[in-house]
């Protein structure tokens, strides 16, 4: 008799499995789609989100303590062509990943991340932030 | 027009399956499409994604472009494969599978859509002549005879790659559809013990007061089970397993090749829905539709049969993990077989009860 | 490699968009709406970075990037994470696999230049001294954005014909390192 039972239940189980998997294929048809359409809806950005990092040419004093900090050295010093600060850093992107340790420690907060995530090259040079660029993140084109 | 054609009738004959082929093969190839980017949206939509969106309108065109792309790609053939069979495999995989469009009743959904327009252009209903799927008396039989030829087919696909990915999934798409005929054909072998007859068109005739699917309900969950595995569709896509052996027996192909052997793969399931609609859900049979509609209602009704069971297959694919190939051959040995079995006697008694309800002649 | 080319001169050649014939036209229009994607995810990006934009919240198959698995028929491979010496005989046999034309797209610093492991004895200077890169993708990991963006220009190149198009042959490519032995 248990045999029996057992192969009861064992029939069950198969055509109740398929139907119930099949039926939550079925809902998940109609329900609401949580996607982005990336390129013509905008994303909410969290208000610390670690995009693209920018320097502030009237709070950076150009200590380099950024360029000491920077766990990949992606950071170099050069002689700023306005002249105010001196030194101003500059940015190498292929190498940044976005620690954040920069920002701990820029004494002014001149250097910071900015919500641009739409830096991408077709050369690794396109990656490099250079004191234009760098200063002006946000505004930049990127053809 | 052509309402009158002056040729001996031997060449009018060939004339007429000939018109009648192409327009079988065309609407084939058109529905192969229509399967593919409804698989793609409706398996996106099960994953609660988007699918294709970006090109045309809700993305229409994007088989277009993949079907330009894989036509202008290079063809690579490894230097280890045999040149020749490589290349003429796909082709007559392609061939083996659109030969089964000429008899099922592709052309009559076409022509009989056609007199739609018969208001205006009086001579289309010339066009219902040229109807010839309605002239294979053992239809059904040359389907399967046809189908028979896969597994050799695919076997051989993945054997002149020399890969051992292409081999091991050629060596299990034979295991598996040589297993899956048997019940397969013994599922077949009930409905003509039913209707008595091969023929497409009689045995939807057969169901103008009952659908088979109410008078042998096991034989069509085993029929939907084969064709899925006769088809190569999830649960069963052991021989192109994407998780474990690369792509399986069509690792090798690229470009128009490769389109050429993923058409014959859709177009097979496509068939298989138009052979459940026809067998067990009564085909073409249906209330006709009011107006000027009414010679369209009965493509309408195959048609509408035919899209909700690729829907099904499609749905199907999205809820159902993969057999492992063990799982799959002892399901096949142990419980479809003796299922299928068991399945003809019960036939055999359901069509006395409904032989002396009347309800098939 | 044991690739031999039939249908060489199919492969078009443009110089300027605007010149185009109606034929090529069609065909970078299809080229660049439908780039199958292999995954060549080797760390934490194939995980983080490449597995989000194909999910449901940025879906990358809006714009006809649909992954499979044999890389003869991929048009696109998308490479993460650091390229050991050992690595870099497989990712150039894969490139070498995949049929013309093919791109890459390079995301995460450790690929597009060895990242935080840049130096170390096994790890080389980024995937490009193994194959061409088309587009660099910065980030550890890369935004799911800046990958969908990296897509979008990789299409834009496409359309202005600036992707490589001649195939280059195995001798063309930087000898590897084969004698590796971790
Ligand atoms: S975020 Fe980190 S890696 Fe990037 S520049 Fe700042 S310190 Fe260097
Ligand atoms: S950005 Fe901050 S840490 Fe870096 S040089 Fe300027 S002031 Fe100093
Ligand atoms: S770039 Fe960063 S996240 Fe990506 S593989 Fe390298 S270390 Fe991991």
């Amino acid at each position: 008799m248990s045999r029996v039972r057992e192969i009861f239940n064992a029939v069950y189980r198969i055509i109740y499995g398929s139907l119930l998997a099949t039926y939550a294929a079925t809902k998940y048809l109609f329900l609401r789609r949580p996607t982005i359409e990336y390129p013509t809806q905008t994303i909410q950005f969290t208000e610390r989100y670690r995009g693209a990092l920018e320097v502030d040419d009237n709070l950076c004093v150009g200590c380099g303590i950024c360029a000491k900090v920077c766990p990949n050295t992606c950071i170099f010093m050069v002689p700023y062509e306005k002249g105010n600060p001196a030194m101003i850093p500059e940015i190498d992107l292929q190498h940044c990943m976005y620690c954040g340790l920069c920002v701990d420690y820029c004494p002014p907060g001149a250097i910071y991340h900015t919500h641009v995530v739409k830096i991408v090259g077709f050369k690794r040079s396109d990656l490099y932030l250079s004191q234009e660029k760098v200063t002006n993140v946000q505004e930049l084109e990127y053809k | 027009m052509i309402t009158e054609l002056y040729l001996p009738p031997f060449l009018y004959d060939i004339f007429k399956s000939a018109v009648a082929t192409i327009i079988a093969i065309v609407f084939t190839l058109l529905n192969v499409i229509i399967f593919i980017y409804a698989e793609r949206k409706v398996w996106a939509r099960s994953m609660q994604r988007m699918g294709p969106t970006y090109v045309g309108k809700w993305g229409s065109l994007q088989l277009i472009a993949d079907l330009i792309k894989l036509l202008s790609k290079e063809i690579i053939v490894p230097s280890k494969a045999n040149r020749v069979a490589f290349l003429l495999l796909p082709i007559l995989v392609a061939i083996v599978s659109l030969m089964i469009a000429i008899i099922l009743p592709y052309d009559y959904v076409v022509f009989y859509t056609l007199q739609i327009f018969q208001p205006l252009i009086p001579s289309v209903s010339y066009l219902t002549k040229f109807v010839v799927s309605n002239s294979f008396t053992a239809g059904l039989f040359i389907i399967y005879v046809v189908l028979g030829l896969n597994p050799v087919l695919i076997l051989l696909t993945g054997w002149v790659s020399n890969n051992k990915y292409t081999v091991v999934g050629g060596f299990r798409a034979a295991a598996q559809l040589l297993s899956f005929e048997i019940p397969l054909l013994v599922v077949i072998a009930s409905v003509v013990v039913l209707t008595n007859s091969l023929n497409l068109y009689d045995i939807v005739n057969m169901q103008q007061k009952v659908w088979f699917v109410i008078v042998a309900p096991l034989a069509f969950i085993l029929f939907l089970i084969t064709t899925l595995a006769e088809g190569e569709r999830t649960p069963f896509d052991i021989p192109d397993a994407e998780s474990e052996i690369i792509a399986g027996w069509n690792t090798e192909y690229s470009a128009a090749p490769y389109a050429l052997l993923l058409m014959g793969m859709y177009a097979r399931a496509f068939f298989s829905a138009t052979l459940i609609a026809i067998l067990f859900f009564g085909g073409w049979l249906g209330p006709t539709l009011p107006g000027f509609l009414a010679p369209f209602s009965g493509p309408f009704w195959l048609m509408l049969k035919t899209y909700f069971f690729m829907i099904l297959f499609i749905v199907i694919r999205a809820a159902f993990p993969r057999y492992r190939i063990d799982q799959l051959l002892s399901l096949n040995w142990t419980k479809l077989l003796p299922l299928s079995i068991v399945n003809l006697i019960l036939v055999v008694i359901a069509k006395y009860i409904v032989l002396s309800l009347g309800l098939i002649s | 490699m044991g690739i031999n080319n039939i249908f060489q001169d199919l492969r078009i050649k443009i110089v300027d968009p605007k010149k185009l014939s109606f034929v090529d036209k069609l065909l970078v229009w299809s080229r660049r709406n439908s780039l199958w994607l292999l995954v060549f995810g080797i760390k934490c990006c194939a995980i983080e970075d490449l597995m989000v934009p194909g999910a449901s919240n940025y879906d990358f198959e809006r714009f006809g990037v649909l992954p499979r698995n044999s890389p003869r028929q991929c048009d696109l491979m998308i490479i993460t994470g650091p390229i050991t010496h050992k690595m870099s005989q497989p990712l150039r046999t894969l490139y070498e696999q995949m049929a013309e034309p093919k791109y890459v797209i390079a995301t995460g610093e450790c690929s597009i230049c060895g990242g935080p492991w840049k130096g170390m004895y096994s790890v080389l200077d980024g995937a490009d001294q193994v194959i061409p890169v088309d587009v660099y993708i910065p980030g550890c990991p890369p935004k799911p954005e800046s990958l969908i963006e990296g897509i979008i220009k990789l299409e834009e190149k496409i359309l202005k014909g600036e992707v490589r198009r001649k195939f280059l042959p195995p001798t063309g490519l930087p000898q590897l390192k084969t004698d590796w032995r971790c």
